[in-house]
């Protein structure tokens, strides 16, 4: 069975994400208004009235439908790095989010590559169930998260979910990244409120990889690391995409030195708006 | 001033005894002795006159008026009369469990009265029928009382952990989305908040069923004592009470916290925050 290569693995149309923005007016926060004189029957009808004046001159005052993302559209080839750039606020962290189904999207559609047979339709965002979905396309976050307990506890977590409880997990793969990582098996014993912030990201990274998603979308995962450390990232995730040539990588980053000698396409958003760069 | 023992039967268990009636003139000589704390505000100058003297007016007439209000819902015979009275009573409960919680979203206030209208209905369905065996079921002195210790301790349960589970769910949007990403299920990716929070709104009671007795005696035991109930049938009814109150105040934060979580995420079990 062969997969045609030359289709993308991953791809994505006319994207529309709005926020709404409204002011939260039920946080008890106390109104700044003119205090109420008189009895106080009429003192809490004023008081109420207040509020209700306030909150329609809120609602009119927003904008309820800002376009974070406009119309955006692009594809990730198998075995590919493909880099995203833009300024803070461009929308990129929300791009990600919304290819990795934790975001909702206005309009648009995200499709990814059957792995089964080269003849069956791709599947798409809007007809996969979300956590199917999300084991296939897989985000890691800037900020690593982990959870109390050792390093061991942290990467053994994702087997106790339901979406995993097939699956067994390796302790020699993990060995073996590790030692590629110039660490020994004592680091699993480590408790993750000790750890370094580097060492934090590579943890959670190990505990992504392992579940083997095809797309791997990376928010900025070295903005926070060391030179060595961001180094030894890079090398991990290289190693990871070469294993399988039916995986790719989008990776968001504000440092193109590291990366761009690597990657095999450079995409740039500004305000929104998605542009391949030259 | 007129003292009246009386040697009476008592309902509970036909044994004889001493009830004191109280007058008026025996509320005024209790009040004599807020003249002690008035000399004490004076000598020490605490600059509490005032405010003792309203405490004490506002002790001796809200309370005269809540008797009078009680003497008029007893005095009811009708089931649809009570039952009314009891559904009024739940929906200020839900309502001020409601307004406790700093993070209002839209549906709050039907997710709090579904929370502690649940539970505080079973739990006094199953305390009237099965355990007190009171017929009818809807005699005002035994369920109006039985209802409201168990939506007041409910309630400030209810509030704690709708507090604490909302709270948490703003702080740690980062952590819920890392376990989304990792496949979990909505209430996998939360659990741990959810477990957090009822664990927070059940601490009072817990805390109030460990001490009790030891630290001291609690008001409804105390009330049936001086009323000339046996001990050990006022005991009895405060263990009854305390397992009611455990009990809806447990339904109560978990009925509670699985109405909020549902509402922070969408059909798509995308993790959302509702305005």
């Amino acid at each position: 069975m062969s997969i045609d290569t030359k289709k993308p693995l991953f791809r994505f149309d006319d994207l529309w994400v709005h926020s709404r923005r409204t002011v939260n007016t039920h946080h008890s926060e106390r109104h700044n208004g003119e205090q109420a004189k008189g009895v106080a029957p009429y003192r809490l009808y004023q008081s109420w009235s207040n509020k209700r004046q306030k909150r329609v001159l809120v609602k009119n005052l927003s904008s309820p439908h800002q376009a974070l993302i406009k119309g955006v559209s692009g594809e990730l080839l198998s075995g590919q790095i493909t880099v995203l750039t833009g300024a803070s606020g461009s929308g990129k962290s929300v791009l990600l989010r919304v290819l990795a189904g934790l975001l909702p999207m206005s309009t648009g559609d995200i499709h990814l590559r059957s792995d089964t047979t080269p003849h069956q339709r791709d599947e798409s965002i809007h007809a996969t169930s979300p956590i199917t979905w999300r084991k296939q396309v897989a985000l890691l976050a800037q900020q690593p998260q982990l959870l109390e307990g050792n390093v061991l506890d942290n990467l053994k977590m994702p087997y106790a979910l339901d979406a995993h409880q097939t699956q067994s997990f390796d302790i020699n793969w993990h060995l073996t990244q590790l030692a590629s990582l110039n660490k020994n098996a004592d680091f699993l014993q480590q408790e993750a409120n000790h750890l370094s912030g580097g060492e934090r990201q590579l943890v959670n990274t190990l505990r992504l990889l392992q579940l083997n998603p095809r797309v791997l979308l990376l928010d900025e995962p070295t903005a926070a690391l060391d030179i060595d450390t961001s180094a030894q990232l890079v090398s991990l995730l290289m190693r990871w995409l070469q294993a399988n040539r039916q995986r790719s990588l989008l990776w968001v980053t504000h440092d193109t030195k590291e990366i761009m000698s690597l990657a095999s396409r450079h995409w740039h958003m500004q305000a929104g708006v998605l542009t391949e760069a030259l | 001033m007129t003292l009246l023992p009386s040697f009476i039967m008592s309902p509970l268990n036909g044994m004889n005894h001493m009830q004191v009636f109280l007058t008026y003139s025996d509320i005024a000589l209790a009040s004599g002795l807020i003249i002690i704390v008035l000399l004490i505000s004076w000598q020490l100058r605490l600059k509490l006159t005032s405010t003792l003297l309203m405490a004490a007016v506002r002790t001796i007439v809200q309370l005269s008026f809540i008797g009078l209000i009680l003497a008029w819902i007893f005095a009811r015979e009708q089931w649809y009369e009570v039952l009314l009275i009891l559904t009024i009573m739940t929906l200020i409960a839900g309502s001020a469990a409601k307004n406790r919680v700093k993070r209002s979203y839209k549906g709050l206030l039907s997710d709090t009265l579904i929370a502690l209208g649940t539970s505080a209905t079973l739990v006094t369905a199953v305390a009237m029928i099965v355990i007190l065996r009171v017929q009818p079921w809807y005699t005002p002195q035994f369920i109006i009382p039985i209802l409201g210790l168990i939506l007041g301790n409910s309630l400030t349960a209810i509030s704690l952990t709708s507090n604490q589970l909302i709270e948490t769910f703003h702080e740690q949007q980062g952590r819920i989305e890392m376990m989304l990403s990792l496949s979990a299920r909505p209430f996998e990716a939360v659990h741990e908040q959810i477990r957090a929070a009822i664990t927070n709104g059940m601490t009072p009671t817990l805390n109030s069923m460990l001490v009790v007795g030891i630290v001291s005696l609690p008001g409804m035991m105390t009330g049936q004592i001086l009323a000339g109930a046996d001990p050990t049938q006022a005991v009895r009814y405060q263990i009854i009470t305390m397992f009611l109150i455990c009990v809806s105040s447990t339904l109560g934060c978990t009925i509670s916290a699985l109405l909020i979580y549902r509402r922070f995420f969408n059909k798509n079990k995308q993790f959302i925050l509702p305005h």
